[in-house]
């Protein structure tokens, strides 16, 4: 039977993500970061929730890209936890994005969020999740 | 998901469903989520990858909107039949520029005849709708007009209808009941307004259906019209003449009355639908009223309208803050004819002091003139006691006081 048309519609945006996301790959592994296939699958699952939490959403490859990109040479980032933390960091990235009323944009966003993940809150994720997107702003221009 | 196809299928309007093949809709469906990321990408300038649901639900229905409103200009289904979505889109852009023109020339119309009475809702409205234009962002979001209509029409616009073409279809109908407005003497009407309703300066209130009731309840009498007014012993024989009659027999005097008034009046076909309409609207309250044996909140005299309280308006009532009166001024600047300028300040100025600003600062001294006239003669002996407290050598800028000095010589 025919599936559903947006169930159609949503996987060819999941492909289109999983393939941006497998083109980070040599960037990460410069810093001894690497993803499987099945961590890239949970990421983009946790993708849907994120953005479902948020009330937002997405079109063509989404965010994650841009936050390996930005956090890939962060020393608080290790093999060992780097999918949950781009997880965690996915999550906080749409909840900033909303919080900040748009005003921000995708790479301005991710810039303040690293700054201040690797500055006041060194390395907490906690710390960064707790965070306002004022604080980030504030930080950003000290 | 499944509201995403019954969007999509509305936006065909009255086509018929079968004009597409099931594969066709799946093409178009398939098409038109690209079309909407790529709409959100414009939207955000490609510095965003996610938006809010919301903004991204408008921008959808904008789409559907924009292309439904195409294919039914086109009255032809073939483009979207052949998936060409961004065609319809940028090509509804031109046909929504087409209707923003018509609608900007009604509202010229409109603001070139003010109304019998500076009705608050009627101003309001006007005022909005000006500055929608530039709000109107048709390109994102077509199917939502920036403004806040609140001047109530006798014959409601279809309240379907989204975007430049509700605003046109509202513009259409004020347009023809201000036409029908013009064909009588602003102070009949205005005295017929103010007896029907003391605040018909204040309230919500359509100023057509009064005028055109009354106009009904002449042409039952077979009175011409002017004069509009309908005295006492007039709607008593109304009451007689209603309580003679079956309600079919009712309703076919007042079809004849009222297609009597279209051929005095030499009605066009739009103004005799609307009459009609009322006529329709009439009959229900007509009965019921004149089963009660009185006509008195049906129909009006204009000799028997309650006097004013003009000088108590001026001097019992505070001034606006600092910031709405330099808004006033704003708007007057923008008004184009002084009747404009004399209707728009006789509703908002509610005290002396604000009067005396805008004679001095937000008039010409032409303007000054034909807003004095519009003045009662309490007003006037109210300005010319302000005049002389400010002293023998005093000048306006605009130099009103001489005009008022004139009048009262």
């Amino acid at each position: 039977m025919e599936q559903p048309l947006e169930l159609t519609l949503a996987g060819a945006g999941r492909q289109q993500a999983l393939e941006q996301l497998e083109r980070c790959g040599p960037l990460a592994a410069r810093y001894g970061l690497s993803l499987t296939r099945a961590q890239m699958e949970l990421l983009l699952d946790a993708r849907e929730d994120a953005l479902r939490d948020s009330g937002r959403v997405e079109f063509g490859g989404g965010v994650l890209p841009l936050l390996v990109e930005a956090f890939c040479d962060s020393p608080y980032l290790s093999q060992q936890d780097y999918a949950e933390t781009l997880a965690r960091l996915q999550e906080a990235f749409y909840y900033f994005k909303s919080e900040s009323g748009e005003r921000l944009d995708d790479a301005e966003l991710a810039g303040m969020m690293k700054d201040f993940f690797n500055g006041p809150c060194q390395g907490s994720l906690e710390a960064l999740e707790d965070a306002t997107a004022e604080e980030l702003w504030r930080e950003a221009r000290r | 998901m499944a509201g995403y196809d019954s969007l999509l299928a509305r936006a065909a309007g009255d086509l018929p469903q079968s004009l597409l093949t099931g594969g066709q809709w799946q093409r178009v469906s398939r098409g038109l989520w690209e079309l909407w990321g790529r709409r959100a990408a414009c939207y955000t300038m490609g510095e965003s990858t996610s938006l809010p649901a919301r903004t991204a639900d408008r921008l959808l229905q904008s789409l559907i909107y924009s292309i439904g409103l195409q294919v039914r200009t086109e009255h032809d289904p073939r483009r979207l039949q052949n998936g060409d979505l961004e065609g319809l889109l940028r090509d509804s852009w031109n046909t929504i520029e087409g209707q923003m023109k018509e609608a900007r020339r009604l509202l010229a119309r409109l603001k070139a005849c003010p109304p019998p009475v500076a009705n608050r809702a009627w101003l309001d409205t006007l005022d909005q709708v000006q500055g929608c234009f530039g709000r109107y962002d048709y390109r994102f979001f077509a199917h939502e007009v920036p403004c806040s209509i609140d001047y109530p029409l006798c014959q409601p616009a279809d309240e379907s209808l989204q975007g430049m073409e509700y605003l046109l279809a509202y513009l259409g109908r004020w347009e023809l009941e201000n036409r029908f407005l013009r064909r009588f003497g602003r102070q009949e009407e205005a005295a017929l307004l103010e007896a029907c309703c003391p605040d018909c300066r204040g309230l919500l209130l359509n100023l057509y259906q009064p005028v055109a009731d009354n106009v009904l309840g002449c042409a039952l009498l077979r009175l011409e019209v002017p004069p509009l007014g309908l005295t006492p012993p007039q709607r008593q024989q109304l009451v007689d003449v209603m309580a003679r009659s079956s309600a079919a027999a009712s309703e076919s005097l007042l079809a004849d009355a009222a297609a009597g008034v279209c051929r005095q009046l030499a009605l066009g076909s739009d103004q005799r639908d609307c009459l009609l309409a009322c006529a329709g609207q009439l009959l229900p309250r007509l009965r019921c009223a004149a089963a009660h044996g009185s006509l008195n909140g049906v129909f009006f005299d204009t000799a028997a309208a309650p006097a004013a309280a003009p000088r108590a308006r001026y001097t019992d009532n505070r001034a606006m803050e600092d910031q709405e009166l330099r808004g006033l001024l704003e708007q007057l600047s923008d008004c184009s004819a002084p009747a404009e300028k004399t209707a728009l300040v006789l509703a908002r100025v509610t005290s002396l002091r604000d009067l005396t600003e805008v004679l001095g600062a937000g008039l010409w001294q032409g303007e000054a003139a034909d807003l004095l006239d519009a003045l009662d003669p309490d007003v006037l002996d109210l300005l010319a006691g302000y005049v002389r407290e400010q002293g023998e050598g005093w000048h306006s800028p605009s130099g009103w006081e001489t005009e008022l000095r004139r009048r009262l010589a």
